[in-house]
């Protein structure tokens, strides 16, 4: 009986955690995308992006190292981009870059493993390489050959409603938009968490030990375990120190790079904010992606495949 | 007025409560079961913009009656949320699933750090993470406090335990040092104790704690490992 109140206390625990650890990260971008509606505006915005693949790679991989916020806290901001009128690619690149490129996560992966600069910097290479390839396959697929692709789905407050007060001051009904597009997305959150936590008491993380035997199940196994733990990106790169003498280098860049792009609370999020399609085929991108770069460090870097000591 | 719409209009007072669990658990000492120290000022800034959002919401909320959502969704999702918010604020205990590491010791020998006798368990744990210790730790001090587990049959042998948080409790895992006692000790499964004793290696057995003493002792204020 007492295991059973220990499995219960421990689930609402996990729940919590990250409930109080991945709230804010989206209390600040959700502001971050009011603050870009109110206070910059769509021109300003526009101005910035351009027809040249270059310059739009450019200002979305500036815009996401400006933003230190991990990938709860980007979506919000991507589809305000959306929304008011970047490319799609552009808004695309921000989403893959921003939560490798920002400072706080080169910084605590630095940290994590201070011996080897190649986590790092390989880390912030595949991520960018992601970036360009996807992003481009976005530019030449959606925004040159115009194919259409439903793009955002319709969030509560953007319904025909008229919930505030007239009288509120614009700076209360400024904050009162930011609640109503949180409270949108707060549920599929809590859903994640508690997606998360519920597979986290279920899914003995024994079966990590196929890395050894099978290095490319290795990378699948990595990719897996880092969507089923939802940790934010600022910090993966701890959570998978106590793994880094146990997995060769491949398994652990695809740990760093799948994680901060897909988790569990991350796909509920693309649920609220983008459309079925959409999320499939940037999804799709990524594993594709992250299996075939980590693959390639796996079967065609001599040497590199070895244990990997931090 | 429907049930939908009642679930709906109360929304942001569950939310609110959630808010008002985390602050009461901020102001108890507790946030530290939760999440790492080092998040917990960029933690409390983002529930802080949300507690102001919340009390615009309840204050501009009062026209509003109606809702897009389901009843089903809406009333899975306040019982959740408001289950997660009558949860007591506990030390997670370790599970099948948090017993994960074993330790390679293998890599760059670590010299034996000046001081080390007054280690704690966290201190240890890093020192034995950065890679093979240095014969010359045979022999040294240690006293650490943790939670006793896997004590075997005859009692001889057992693991001295703390969960690890790099993150949030979603990624707690469990780090150990083996314990042998050279003779049959009263020592209880899942009970916090000071142990005290001598670190020692053995090819079959790797590095243990060879026990000297032990004490039980109520569960420490903070009983996580924060690396």
């Amino acid at each position: 009986m007492t295991d059973i109140y220990s499995y219960i206390f421990n689930f609402g625990n996990i729940v919590l955690g990250i409930l109080f650890a991945a709230l804010p990260f989206l209390v600040l971008g959700v502001s971050a995308s009011v603050i870009l509606q109110h206070f910059i505006g769509r021109e300003r915005v526009l101005r910035f992006y351009g027809q040249s693949f270059l310059q739009n790679y450019l200002v979305s991989t500036s815009a996401g190292f400006l933003f230190p916020v991990c990938e709860c806290g980007i979506v919000p901001i991507a589809r305000r981009l959306i929304a008011q009128g970047v490319p799609v690619s552009g808004a695309v690149m921000f989403l893959l870059s921003a939560p490798v490129l920002n400072p706080i996560t080169l910084g605590a992966t630095m940290a994590a493993f201070p011996a080897d600069n190649l986590v790092w910097i390989m880390r912030l290479c595949i991520s960018q390489l992601l970036t360009l390839g996807i992003g481009w396959i976005f530019q030449a697929w959606v925004d040159e050959k115009g194919t259409p692709l439903p793009l955002l789905n319709t969030l509560h407050h953007e319904y025909d409603c008229h919930h505030e007060s007239v009288l509120a001051p614009r700076f209360a009904k400024i904050l009162y938009q930011g609640y109503q597009e949180f409270i949108d997305v707060f549920r599929y959150v809590v859903y994640g968490a508690l997606l998360t936590a519920f597979l986290q008491m279920v899914i003995p993380r024994g079966f990590l030990s196929i890395v050894t035997d099978y290095p490319f199940l290795g990378i699948l196994a990595f990719m897996l375990l880092a969507g089923l733990l939802s940790v934010c990106s600022s910090v993966d790169a701890f959570v998978i120190l106590p793994f880094a003498n146990h997995a060769p280098l491949s398994a652990l860049l695809a740990f760093l790079n799948f994680g901060p792009l897909i988790d569990v609370k991350n796909i509920m999020l693309f649920k609220a904010y983008f459309s079925k399609k959409f999320t499939v085929w940037y999804f799709g991108a990524i594993i594709v992606g992250v299996l075939s770069l980590t693959s390639i460090i796996m079967l065609g870097w001599p040497g590199s495949d070895i244990q990997f000591k931090n | 007025m429907s049930i939908k719409n009642v679930l709906h209009k109360i929304e942001p007072y569950i939310v609110l409560a959630l808010t008002l669990k985390f602050f009461w658990i901020v102001l108890s000492g507790d946030l530290d079961k939760f999440v790492h120290p080092r998040l917990h000022t960029l933690v409390i800034f983002g529930w802080t913009i949300l507690l102001t959002m919340i009390i615009c919401a309840v204050a501009l909320q009062r026209k509003n009656t109606h809702s897009h959502r389901s009843l089903f969704s809406s009333f899975a999702e306040k019982t959740a949320i408001s289950l997660l918010i009558l949860t007591p604020s506990s030390t997670m205990m370790p599970h099948a699933n948090t017993q994960m590491i074993t330790r390679t010791l293998d890599g760059q020998i670590q010299e034996v750090p000046q001081g080390a006798e007054s280690f704690s368990f966290g201190d240890w744990h890093a020192y034995f993470n950065l890679g093979q210790p240095s014969p010359a730790l045979a022999g040294t001090s240690v006293t650490v406090t943790g939670l006793v587990m896997n004590v075997s049959p005859d009692k001889k042998r057992a693991d001295v335990t703390r969960l690890v948080i790099t993150c949030c409790t979603a990624d707690a895992y469990l780090s150990f040092f083996p314990l042998y006692f050279p003779d049959k000790l009263e020592v209880l499964e899942r009970e916090w104790y000071e142990i005290k004793g001598v670190w020692d290696f053995t090819p079959t057995r790797g590095w243990f704690i060879s026990v000297t003493s032990l004490k039980e002792i109520s569960e420490p204020k903070n009983p996580y490992v924060y690396p």
